[in-house]
């Protein structure tokens, strides 16, 4: 028989939005448990260097993260990281979230799930693709690699490539252009050490024995493909909005985001969103912060009027 | 609690240990954070079972011997030695099973 938790506001994910509801539901006096299904930080983690959230003009993306964490847990906010959830229900006044270990009952639940990563699909598999430049790049150094992607995350973890010394990138984007900073770019392709290449995509990789040994690419504007002899290939192909858990129950955009109100409230009483998960133009760490403080103190008043 | 062990002593440290799971890990690393947390819930689940942390860019040699070339590396030890190693993410469920299945 599993424990149950009762609680006034429960928060699935820990990222920026995540634990800024918890910073703010604590502040309010509200008592909120914050579920986590990774660790706590999310996207953010893998982030070499972030340049743009005040007060850090440059920090790791996982200390930055740490920093908030530790801002969280001086609240005494509960945080439950590697959290599976198995059953979820939003469509009563209670809400009910089953985890792996308990069940988690409360009035009002903040959706801070994110994103993740767009997977690269081959027809063969292979051992040698990454999504953390961090976490696998180190091998690579004196080698040649493949880039998805043509994004800030794509250019900025190539550079960081760069900076293990990986001998050579080549960097491919399906679109007709590059979408990351200006600068960047410059940075990038300007190193000697990098090509770029527009409406490009992987068909397939090469591997001999358990080895990858070449990417076969094709510009899909000419149709014309090509071997790339290549160690390794890291992808940055941009994320998927995390709504499994909830997609059935939460009205959501054609691109599976939430259509959250200006106090974040959703189409549920009680349910509020926050984070890369809501339908919005801009995804920044400063923008989910600014979701989860909203959606925090909007879960406070829908409990108050109560 | 995981023991973190180094280049000099982790072969003395695998050998003295009948039960336990290492992880080779690298510092700012995300995944190995999570199966960190991973290897903390395993242990609630099979309490005595010792947990050891090496980490790969100070202790690149003893990584190269253990075969380690990306973090998260995970090893199951048994009887003072590697039984079974496993690279990559797992939630607790799937390291039990890895642990129990050697």
């Amino acid at each position: 028989m599993k424990p149950v938790h009762h609680y006034d506001c429960i928060i699935l994910g820990g990222g920026p939005a995540g634990m800024t509801a918890g910073i703010y539901a604590a502040r309010a006096k509200l008592k909120a448990v914050v579920l986590e299904s990774n660790i706590t930080g999310g996207l953010v983690n893998s982030t070499y260097t972030v340049e743009n959230y005040p007060s850090y003009p440059s920090i790791h993306g996982m200390e930055l993260m740490q920093r908030m964490r530790e801002h969280l847990d001086s609240f005494e906010v509960p945080v439950e990281e590697v959290c599976e959830v198995e059953r979820l229900d939003l469509t009563g006044v209670v809400k009910v979230v089953e985890t792996d270990e308990a069940i988690y009952q409360a009035r009002a639940v903040i959706l801070a799930t994110g994103r993740k990563p767009v997977p690269l699909e081959t027809p063969t598999p292979c051992d040698q693709v990454h999504h953390c430049a961090i976490c696998d790049g180190a091998p690579y150094a004196g080698k040649r690699v493949l880039v998805c992607g043509g994004g800030n995350s794509a250019f900025d973890e190539s550079l960081y490539l760069l900076s293990l010394g990986v001998a050579h990138i080549t960097l491919i984007e399906i679109m007709p252009r590059f979408f990351a900073a200006a600068a960047t770019q410059e940075s990038l392709l300007g190193s000697g050490k990098a090509e770029g290449h527009t409406e490009t995509r992987v068909v397939d990789l090469e591997v001999a024995g358990d080895l990858l040994v070449a990417a076969i690419l094709e510009n899909v504007a000419t149709g014309k493909t090509w071997r790339e002899e290549v160690d390794g290939v890291f992808v940055f192909l941009g994320q998927r909005p995390s709504n499994e858990l909830f997609k059935d129950q939460v009205t959501l955009t054609e691109a599976g985001y939430v259509p959250a109100t200006s106090d974040m409230s959703t189409n549920l009483p009680g349910v509020f969103a926050a984070g890369d998960i809501v339908d919005k133009p801009f995804r920044q760490i400063t923008t989910a912060v600014a979701d989860g403080t909203v959606a925090a103190l909007s879960v406070e008043r829908f409990l108050r009027a109560r | 609690m995981i023991q973190e062990i180094a280049q000099d002593d982790y072969k003395e440290a695998i050998a003295a240990t009948q039960a336990g799971v290492l992880i080779v890990f690298k510092e700012l690393c995300p995944h190995c954070k999570n199966m960190e947390k991973v290897m903390e819930k395993f242990s609630a689940l099979l309490p005595g079972v010792a947990l050891l942390g090496l980490d790969i860019q100070k202790n690149p040699d003893a990584a190269a011997a253990l075969e380690a070339e990306r973090a998260p590396t995970l090893f199951v030890i048994k009887n003072g030695a590697v039984a079974q190693k496993k690279t990559g993410l797992m939630n607790p469920k799937e390291l039990l099973a890895l642990y129990k299945a050697c």
